[in-house]
């Protein structure tokens, strides 16, 4: 089992891009904080059980979660993950490709949480 | 009707961050409550508010959409339904859809402009809806028989107890009565009171319809009946299915196309033009003239077997110079009803305005009375009408007193009348006219047999 990759967050390059999300806040950076909250609470913990579902096997759930967090990796445009996120969703579910998926889930599990310190950095949380 | 009511829209999704993301954008719009959800127990437990749209993720821990739909149309039917699915599964969605879901929407990124498209639509159906129903209730309300006849006389109490009877059966009713007495008016009253009444009214005037589109107009016709049939079209009696068609002006029906009339009403069934089918058709008739059928039967110009099939309930209604008592309450009801609907304060009728009233014989019946009442809101500057208001001076007046019975000295009077009408109340110019001493018709006017304008009142008083 791997663990997460520790990382300074203002060292490293923004592994996420908020435009497109402000363009629809339309600059309202209170709900915007309020958002950088909810994806600090939950991303990070589904990524953890994404992980643990592979090592139980369990796919139906893996491609679940992967399912669910999707929409958050797309709208915070986390390029560097988001054709993984599918990949664990469709793979996960066909049964397909599974020894690799738990690599793939680290990578994910890794990245969100290298945003998460980032977010926490850029939103002094 | 424009409905003030919030619009309550509940967001059902266990992804806070969807859900907040949604929650947001859906309350750019001030007209919505938003309220969200992240369990399928936590939302059915405010279900009793009975939401106007739910956008429902379709795979919630606690319960699947499928179950929850299920749940939401028995609770609150009128609560509208957009599933929102990770999967672009079109068998689901087609499923869903036929159990009573409004909307289906996978979710990508341009799933919120979806949602919100979808519930603007939902929200304008819902409120088209409202105003339908608003709309059938005035409906209704309007052609309650105490509001749609007005009248105290013994001659209109009869025609309410028949429209009664009519109402109660589905009896075909012939009504009669001159120009502007309200046969339409009658025939509506009798839809709208009847079991029929959730269905259509179709009213269509006989005599405004050319002979050679007749039978297409009532029976429909089928593409390439005749040059121009571009598309199937259905007929007035397959329209009024289950409910009530008026033939207006059934005199006027040419005798060839009186036979195919018999026989739909006979077999109640019709063929429409250039087909073969036969079409069951089930309408209530009412039927209305203006003419003396039986006298038509006699003159061979209406078939005598239709008459009798048509008869069925005969209201005849009568002219409004033969009910005189209800001229007076007609006149106050439009007149309130006028003011009302103009947002203008309500009027009264003078003493001298309502003589003049009584005084004419309205040839065009009620229509006329309305009219003259709704000129004469217009035309008076503060809330009272006076004689000079209204404008009964037509050109049937001469004709129009000549229908009352009435005695020569009742006679003389309206004829005085008529003729300062017409001469601006120029007395000395009446007096020549007629032949008589102009202090025969002042004496008239002090006696207040006469009325003049309030111009000439001031001359008068100015004289005297």
């Amino acid at each position: 089992m791997h663990g997460p990759v520790e990382v300074d967050a203002h060292m490293t390059e923004k592994l996420y891009d908020l435009k497109q999300l402000k363009e629809i806040l339309g600059g309202n950076s209170e709900f915007l904080t309020s958002l950088a909250c909810i994806y600090l609470t939950t991303i990070p913990v589904n990524t953890k059980e994404i992980i643990q579902a592979i090592t139980k096997e369990d796919w139906p759930r893996v491609s679940k979660l992967a399912h669910k967090i999707k929409p958050t990796i797309d709208s915070m445009n986390i390029k560097c993950i988001t054709s993984d996120i599918r990949t664990l969703e469709t793979d996960a579910k066909n049964r397909v490709n599974t020894e690799t998926l738990e690599k793939i889930a680290v990578k994910v599990d890794t990245v969100v949480n290298t945003v998460a310190q980032q977010l926490r950095y850029e939103f002094n949380l | 009707m424009k409905n003030q009511k919030p619009f309550k829209v509940f967001i059902v999704e266990d992804d806070l961050w969807y859900s907040s993301m949604l929650e947001y954008y859906l309350s750019l719009n001030p007209d919505y409550v938003i309220t969200k959800f992240d369990t399928a127990k936590s939302f059915l437990s405010k279900l009793h508010e009975k939401p106007d749209v739910v956008t429902l993720d379709y795979s919630l821990p606690d319960m699947n959409g499928d179950r929850l739909l299920k749940q939401i149309k028995e609770t609150s039917p009128d609560t509208k339904v957009i599933i929102i699915s990770g999967q672009e599964d079109v068998k689901v969605a087609l499923d869903l859809l036929k159990k009573g879901a409004n909307e289906y929407i996978v979710k990508d990124e341009d799933t919120k402009d979806r949602i919100w498209n979808a519930i603007k639509n939902l929200r304008e159906n819902i409120e088209l809806k409202q105003e339908i129903e608003y709309l059938k209730e005035e409906v209704s309300r309007k052609y309650d028989f105490s509001n749609a006849i007005i009248g105290n006389s013994p001659v209109i109490q009869r025609v309410f107890s028949l429209m009664e009877k009519a109402a109660r059966t589905n009896i075909t009713v012939s009504v009669t009565g001159e120009t502007g007495t309200g046969k339409e008016l009658v025939a509506k009253s009798i839809h709208y009171n009847s079991p029929r009444k959730n269905m259509s009214f179709v009213a269509v005037n006989l005599a405004a319809i050319p002979k050679d589109l007749l039978e297409s107009e009532l029976f429909g016709h089928e593409k390439g009946a005749f040059t121009g049939a571009i598309a199937r079209r259905i007929g007035k009696f397959e329209e009024a299915s289950k409910g009530t068609l008026f033939l207006d002006e059934i005199g006027e029906m040419d005798i060839n196309m009186q036979a195919k009339l018999l026989r739909a009403l006979q077999e109640k069934e019709i063929v429409r033009l250039g087909s073969n089918d036969v079409v069951k058709v089930d309408v209530r008739i009412i039927v209305a003239t203006h003419r003396n059928l039986l006298e038509m039967v006699k003159n061979g110009t209406f078939r005598e077997d239709l008459y009798y099939r048509i008869l069925g309930l005969p209201i005849n209604l009568p002219p409004l110079r033969e009910r005189e008592s209800d001229v007076l309450i007609i006149a106050k009801h439009f007149m309130d009803s006028f003011c009302k609907e103009n947002s203008l304060p309500k009027k009264n009728l003078l003493t001298e305005a309502k003589k003049k009233l009584l005084a004419h014989a309205f040839p065009g019946n009620v229509r006329e009375l309305k009219s003259i009442i709704e000129l004469a809101c217009v035309m008076a500057e503060d809330k009272d009408i006076e004689a000079e208001h209204l404008n009964v001076t037509s050109q049937n007046s001469m004709s129009d007193f000549m229908l009352k019975e009435a005695s020569l000295k009742e006679f003389t009077t309206k004829f005085i009348q008529f003729y300062l009408d017409k001469y601006n109340y120029d007395v000395l110019k009446v007096a020549r006219k007629l032949d008589v001493g102009k202090s025969t018709i002042y004496r008239m006017i002090q006696n207040k047999e006469v009325f003049v304008n309030k111009k000439y009142s001031m001359e008068e008083s100015f004289l005297n």
